[in-house]
């Protein structure tokens, strides 16, 4: 509607210098008829050159103030008030996310900590059972080295024992053999042998 | 000492050519100068502070525009309109006063040349506001007056327009009824719209001899009550003339307004199947 009232406007200022170009011949030393013109419109001042003199004065200033103030000044304030109702709105939106956001890490946040809370007992159930068979086969190695131990410290006696005996025996024969080889003879000294052997054993 | 009484036509000071300057239209001048340094300035403004909050004058001025828009609403009935019809109506409103304002400015009317009126020599005042010369209320009516007429026409088309002064298609619609009675209205609405023609020419009488008048009425009256007595008695008649020139303002300024609005309402139509009627109006 702006461009038809500048249309307007435009056919406005046309119609009134065609009328200044018709009327300017007749009028002869404006400067004393504006006064000395006895008729009513003398009277009152209404000359055409004035008339349209003013009509300019007041056309610059409604196209100034158009293209300068009104136009931009009313189209920022629609578009200030545009932002501000969709920044309004935005916030609206932002506050409801955040809500919700906070709700979802609430709930997110408890999760959390049962399933941290779950971890850890299983942890430390799990650690427990792992200690305790660690400590069971603990003591099975040790009962076990200590069997082991002992087992080894009887079969060293034993055969510290039977090495003895033997050697015991040995020495026996030997002895005996010293003492009796020129008096006995093959078949007793068999019978000896074996005698001392039965009662050594 | 009783000072000359301003008279009805402005007077001229000096001529350019063939053209009076006449005291008044020193003062529109002025005026016009001034508003376009306040545009330039409001501008600049707009243009600094594009993306962010209004500062200084141009805040002060969008808060004007904001009561404006509400007075406006009230007449046009829809925000959009009022924006389309703010550019000649706030124009008109600021211009006339300030102008009328600027009568009330000590030194208009005061100041001036001695110039030799009618045999006897007078003080010719330098000023004297733009609104007390009927050449610059007439050109403002017909301004308001015209763009009205042409906004209606391209609103609501030409033939619905021509249509609300000069009747002829509810009076064809008429004939072709066959109703003697609605042939009978249609001939008294007929003349009516050429009644309708006469007032608009009235509009234009009366929206400049009303300003004329207003102002100049109370220029003469401080100038009266200046020659009785110079001190403290025209003051409550200077802030009576204050409020005078904004009602004068808001008179002329809503006035056009409603001419704007009516202009751009389609009358309701009582034939709507006229074939005529169905012409496109152009979408602004």
């Amino acid at each position: 509607m702006n461009s038809i009232m500048k249309t307007s406007l435009k056919y406005i200022a046309i119609t009134g210098l065609m009328l200044s170009v018709l009327l300017a011949p007749n009028i002869a030393d404006a400067a004393s008829t504006v006064v000395d013109d006895p008729s009513l419109i003398g009277m009152f001042g209404i000359n055409w050159k004035l008339f349209l003199a003013q009509l300019i004065n007041f056309g610059i200033v409604l196209f100034v103030l158009w293209k300068w103030v009104w136009k931009p000044v009313t189209s920022n304030m629609e578009e200030r008030t545009k932002k501000i109702e969709e920044s309004l709105i935005n916030a609206d939106r932002i506050t409801e996310e955040k809500t919700e956001f906070e709700a979802w890490k609430e709930t997110e946040m408890g999760k959390a900590r049962q399933e941290a809370t779950a971890i850890i007992s299983e942890a430390k159930t799990q650690a427990e059972t792992v200690k305790n068979d660690i400590l069971e086969k603990a003591k099975l190695e040790q009962q076990a080295l200590l069997e082991k131990g002992a087992r080894e410290l009887t079969q060293q006696k034993e055969q510290a024992i039977a090495d003895a005996k033997s050697e015991l025996a040995d020495l026996v024969v030997g002895a005996a053999e010293k003492l009796i080889r020129e008096k006995v003879d093959k078949k007793a000294d068999q019978k000896l042998i074996s005698q001392a052997m039965k009662e050594l054993n | 000492m009783i000072a000359a009484l301003p008279p009805l036509a402005a007077e001229p000071i000096f001529a350019i050519g063939q053209l009076p300057i006449t005291n008044s239209y020193i003062n529109s001048t002025l005026t016009m100068i001034g508003f376009v340094i306040f545009a330039f300035f409001i501008n600049r403004a707009v243009k600094a502070y594009k993306n962010g909050a209004p500062r200084g004058l141009l805040n002060f001025f969008e808060s004007i525009l904001e009561v404006l828009y509400q007075y406006f609403d009230t007449v046009t009935q829809s925000r959009k309109k009022t924006i389309q019809f703010l550019p000649l109506v706030g124009t008109l409103f600021f211009f006339i006063l300030v102008s009328n304002w600027l009568g009330l400015f000590p030194g208009i009317g005061s100041i001036g040349r001695y110039l030799v009126h009618g045999g006897e020599i007078l003080l010719v005042p330098l000023f004297r506001p733009a609104t007390t010369d009927l050449n610059m209320t007439v050109a403002m009516a017909l301004i308001a007056v015209t763009v009205s007429h042409f906004l209606g026409i391209f609103v609501i088309g030409f033939f619905k327009y021509f249509n609300k002064f000069v009747k002829v298609g509810d009076l064809w619609h008429a004939v072709k009824s066959f109703s003697p009675m609605a042939i009978l209205v249609a001939i008294i609405e007929f003349f009516v719209g050429i009644l309708e023609i006469i007032s608009e020419v009235a509009k234009l009488f009366s929206l400049s001899l009303r300003l004329f008048g207003n102002i100049f009425a109370g220029e003469v009256l401080l100038t009266v009550l200046a020659s009785i007595l110079p001190y403290l008695l025209p003051l409550p008649f200077i802030g009576l003339e204050i409020i005078v020139a904004i009602v004068q303002a808001t008179v002329f300024a809503m006035l056009t307004l409603v001419y704007l609005t009516v202009a751009t309402t389609e009358v309701a139509s009582h034939h709507s199947d006229h074939p005529e009627d169905l012409e496109p109006t152009p979408t602004v």
